[in-house]
């Protein structure tokens, strides 16, 4: 469970990015903000176009916010490191898993390798030493020697999708982005990996932020549970609450959309028509 | 006579695969019906459909019989091949920017292959167009019958996708994932699109997802696939209700729900067959909780009847993977 | 070169690429590139005569016992000549090579990673160049510096970086989208680490097959170069020179000191082409 210390471990506040486009500003991300504690996982919800992953890629510095704050552990983190000390404290602040488990691996390196070359970088370890903290890490999420020796073409989608939690666990970070880690893999795959990130926070106090689509697994990983519409957050509330009694006539439509037996498609369209103020369609 | 049946379909292509890509496979729609087609990667479901259009690959060894409204896919003529595309059967596929040529306007895709097959001036075409283009709710199909693609977002393009397979007047219509590339208030909205062009027109329908919460929604009667078997195949309510497959069993247990909280998931082992694996019995059981040593890895389950329903499992009569946790929320709707 | 060869024709991949149909034209082709480096390099202890030693009472011989392949207008053996020919037809355009992929790769790399001004820059400076003809180029270097073979070879090797540049360039923009280099970028690892030591091992292969092409090329310019008696100087052996002084003997009705030295241009820059063709392939291929 989370432990309540004075200091959370990551502070965001009032992140604002925009982005010009044919001459037109659009905010992509506008006035985020939200606290996580060691070992919470809070969850980012909404489609494309809300900022969900925008703001993903602000926490691990792939883009620079135009104002507000990211801080870890109290330490505020620059958009832009200067110099390798910088780079290395803020990548063992928050490190990242992307969506695509292939195109995030570098395809050349056994992945084993891959880990390896993370350690190189971030521990004074001796090689021996190193090589049995690469087979410890893969062991943890649920692979073996013989992994460790494949490129990433011959691993399953599963398998590679645990290859990029390891190699992000090897940072030893803070805390861990998960940007629509599990969209991409299999439903059956899925559940693992699901349960691979729930042992992960129980056993390292790490924190997660989970972006996703997907309402039913975010309701599964997060304790708490922003709803992002349009660049702003529309709702904020313990998952739980979000979703069974959702308040944002947003967070209501979302949650209808939700395939289930006893789903009705046209009314759906009608309420989103609605809470946009949209067109008939788009 | 049903719509369509395939009866015993199977197809090899030893070049790629050891294993059958698929196997044995059963399956019927009749008009007015959608059906759905459950499975995961390498399940066969996306082959199934481009064999039920004659679309097989180079290479490949197909046996059993596919027939569409009496015609036999699988030794039907080229001509045969070509009327069945343009006006019996219609597929939507799931990225419309990967179908649709990027170069040519929407009216030029909507009404090229019905100038095609049917030749005459495109003056009756074009208001063919226009009408389903109304029809899939688009605002303003005069505007966008000159516009090309990359000026449509992606659910604006499916919805295209849509009123092209409609354009030759199908009795048959095959979605291929046609909602897992878009957002999910787009997905609910091509879905409704979808039912209520199927329901106009008793179209039969023959919906392919990954995604069983969403079959189990909008599908009458759904099959379930795996390593390019069909494994279980019943009414959507049954089939959550009560699974009689372990590997459906599974996926209901290891997909979390919206409403529901879950302590832990229990997760299907092992992952989907490689396609250099082919096991001599049942392709699921080294997955299987309920796999019999002895048993399940030497004979090929076949696929048994009980009542409207069919499970391809040599242990269902005796075993119960379980009442699906989902029990108290299915509703009669369908 | 050699290794190039020797990679594509050892270790077993010999066996496949018979295997794979109408892979014969490759094989042929990489193995006759072979030969013909083996024959450059072996040429000393290979050539029966001397090769620039003129026998004036023996010129313009046909085929025959004496001389494999006749003599030329002043006597010397042609193939001896054919043999130490290919030294330097066969350096020349390595030194091309080398020197674009080198110059190539820095600033495709430099433009491409850093993006911006740096990329503006770069690219018009490219286009500029891309103006010229290698040719042209290393006519204007010799009018400047002199015949011989070293101001041709810079020059040309300068007319062909903006090839290898644009490819570069191209290549490591699309390996900066992909998810993998920022993924690297997270684990903070350094840009200059990221794009020198893994972006540029991704994109080595497909630049590999480009060089091989490209070798062709800068052979049939810098035989064209010793054509026109810019190149390489008399009496060294040099295919494209050896074409150029057996204009007399053609009008004479004896081409054939003209026709060998041509076919062996011919061959070599198709058995090149079909090399570098071939491994461009197999990349593209391994990598979808």
């Amino acid at each position: 469970m989370s432990s309540i210390s004075a200091e959370p471990l990551l502070q965001v506040t009032d992140l604002h990015k925009c982005y010009r486009s044919h001459g037109t500003e659009v905010a992509a991300v506008s006035g985020v903000s939200f606290r996580l504690d060691a070992g919470q996982s809070i969850g980012i919800v909404g489609e494309s176009g809300s900022g969900k992953s925008t703001t993903a890629r602000m926490l691990v510095g792939l883009e620079t916010p135009d104002s507000g704050v990211i801080s870890v552990q109290g330490r505020e983190l620059t958009g832009r490191p200067r110099g390798r000390a910088e780079r290395l404290r803020r990548a063992r602040a928050i490190q990242i898993v992307f969506q695509d488990p292939y195109l995030s691996l570098d395809p050349r390196l056994p992945v084993g390798a891959a880990i390896e070359g993370v350690l190189r970088l971030h521990t004074d370890l001796a090689g021996p030493d190193r090589r049995r903290r690469v087979l410890q890490l893969l062991e943890q999420v649920g692979l073996g020697e013989q992994q460790a020796a494949c490129v990433p073409r011959r691993l399953s989608g599963g398998q590679r999708q645990r290859v990029a939690i390891a190699r992000a666990l090897a940072v030893e970070p803070r805390v861990l982005v998960l940007d629509e880690a599990v969209s991409a893999l299999d439903v059956s795959v899925q559940a693992q990996v699901l349960n691979l990130l729930t042992d992960i926070r129980q056993e390292t106090g790490i924190g997660l932020v989970f972006i996703s689509h997907d309402l039913a697994v975010v309701r599964y990983v997060c304790d708490e549970t922003l709803v992002m519409y349009r660049g702003r957050v529309v709702e904020h509330d313990s998952t739980r609450r979000l979703l069974d009694d959702p308040t944002h006539p947003y967070t209501r439509l979302l949650l209808s959309a939700v395939p289930r037996p006893g789903w009705d498609p046209a009314a759906i369209a009608r309420l989103r028509r609605e809470v946009a103020g949209l067109g008939p369609a788009s | 006579m049903s719509l369509l049946t395939l009866t015993d379909v199977s197809l090899r292509m030893p070049a790629l695969a050891r294993r059958p890509l698929l196997d044995a496979v059963d399956l019927t729609v009749d008009r007015g019906e959608v059906v759905g087609l459950v499975g995961e990667s390498g399940s066969g479901k996306s082959l199934t459909a481009r064999a039920i259009l004659g679309l097989l690959p180079p290479g490949a060894e197909v046996g059993g019989t596919i027939e569409v409204d009496g015609l036999d896919v699988l030794s039907a003529g080229r001509d045969d091949l070509r009327r069945l595309r343009s006006s019996q059967v219609s597929m939507v596929f799931q990225d419309p920017r990967a179908a649709i040529n990027p170069l040519r306007r929407i009216g030029d895709y909507l009404t090229e292959s019905v100038r095609l097959a049917r030749g005459g001036d495109g003056r009756a075409a074009t208001a063919r167009a226009l009408e389903l283009l109304e029809a899939v709710g688009l605002p303003d199909p005069v505007r966008h019958l000159r516009q090309f693609p990359h000026e449509l977002s992606g659910g604006m393009l499916q919805r295209v996708m849509i009123a092209g397979a409609l354009m030759g007047d199908p009795s048959l219509l095959l979605c291929d994932e046609p909602t897992t590339a878009l957002d999910v208030t787009t997905q609910a909205e091509i879905v409704s699109i979808l039912a209520r062009l199927q329901a106009e027109q008793g179209l039969g329908m023959l919906f392919i997802t990954h995604d069983l919460d969403l079959a189990g929604a909008i599908c009458d009667r759904v099959y379930v696939m795996y390593a390019g078997r069909v494994v279980e195949t019943a009414r959507a309510t049954e089939l959550f209700a009560d699974p009689r497959h372990p590997y459906t069993a599974g996926l209901l247990a290891s997909t979390p729900g919206v409403d529901r909280n879950h302590d832990r998931l229990v997760p299907v082992c092992g992952s989907p067959l490689s396609l250099l694996e082919n096991p001599p019995g049942c392709a699921f059981a080294p997955r299987c909780d309920f796999a019999v040593d002895g048993l399940c890895a030497n004979e090929p389950p076949a696929l048994v009847q009980e009542g409207d329903r069919a499970v391809r499992c040599l242990r269902s009569a005796e075993i119960s993977p379980g009442r699906s946790a989902r029990a108290h929320t299915v509703r009669s709707a369908r | 070169m050699t290794a190039l060869a020797v990679s594509v024709v050892g270790s077993g991949r010999l066996a496949r690429l018979r295997s794979a149909g109408g892979g014969w034209l490759v094989v042929a082709s990489a193995l006759m590139l072979l030969a013909f480096v083996l024959a450059a390099v072996l040429a000393p202890v290979l050539a029966p005569y001397d090769p620039d030693l003129p026998v004036l009472g023996n010129v313009l011989a046909p085929i025959g016992a004496q001389h494999l392949l006749g003599t030329d207008q002043v006597g010397r053996d042609t193939f001896s000549r054919l043999l130490f020919g290919a030294r330097t037809s066969l350096v020349g355009p390595l030194a091309v090579v080398v020197v674009a992929t080198v110059l190539g790769v820095a600033t495709g790399l430099l433009a491409g990673w850093r993006g911006g001004w740096v990329d503006a820059a770069i690219s018009r400076v490219l286009d500029i160049l891309f103006a010229f003809p290698g040719l042209l180029l290393a006519i204007l270097a010799v009018s400047l510096f002199g015949k011989g073979v070293v101001a041709p070879v810079i020059a040309m090797a300068i007319a062909y970086t903006p090839f290898v540049a644009r490819q570069v360039r191209g290549l490591v923009l699309t390996a900066k989208a992909r998810p993998f280099v920022s993924a690297y970028a997270v684990q903070g690892f350094g840009a200059f680490s990221i794009a020198t030591r893994r972006v540029l091992p991704n994109i080595a292969p497909t630049m590999l097959a480009q060089a091989t092409v490209l070798f062709g090329y800068a052979l049939l310019d810098l035989a064209s170069l010793s054509f026109l008696g810019l190149g390489v100087q008399p009496p060294t052996a040099d295919w494209g020179a050896m074409i150029n002084q057996s204009r007399g003997a053609v009008l004479l009705g004896q081409p054939l000191s003209a026709v060998v030295p041509s076919v062996m241009v011919i061959l070599t820059v198709v058995a090149f082409n079909v090399v570098g063709e071939e491994l461009g392939d197999r990349i593209a291929k391994r990598d979808r």
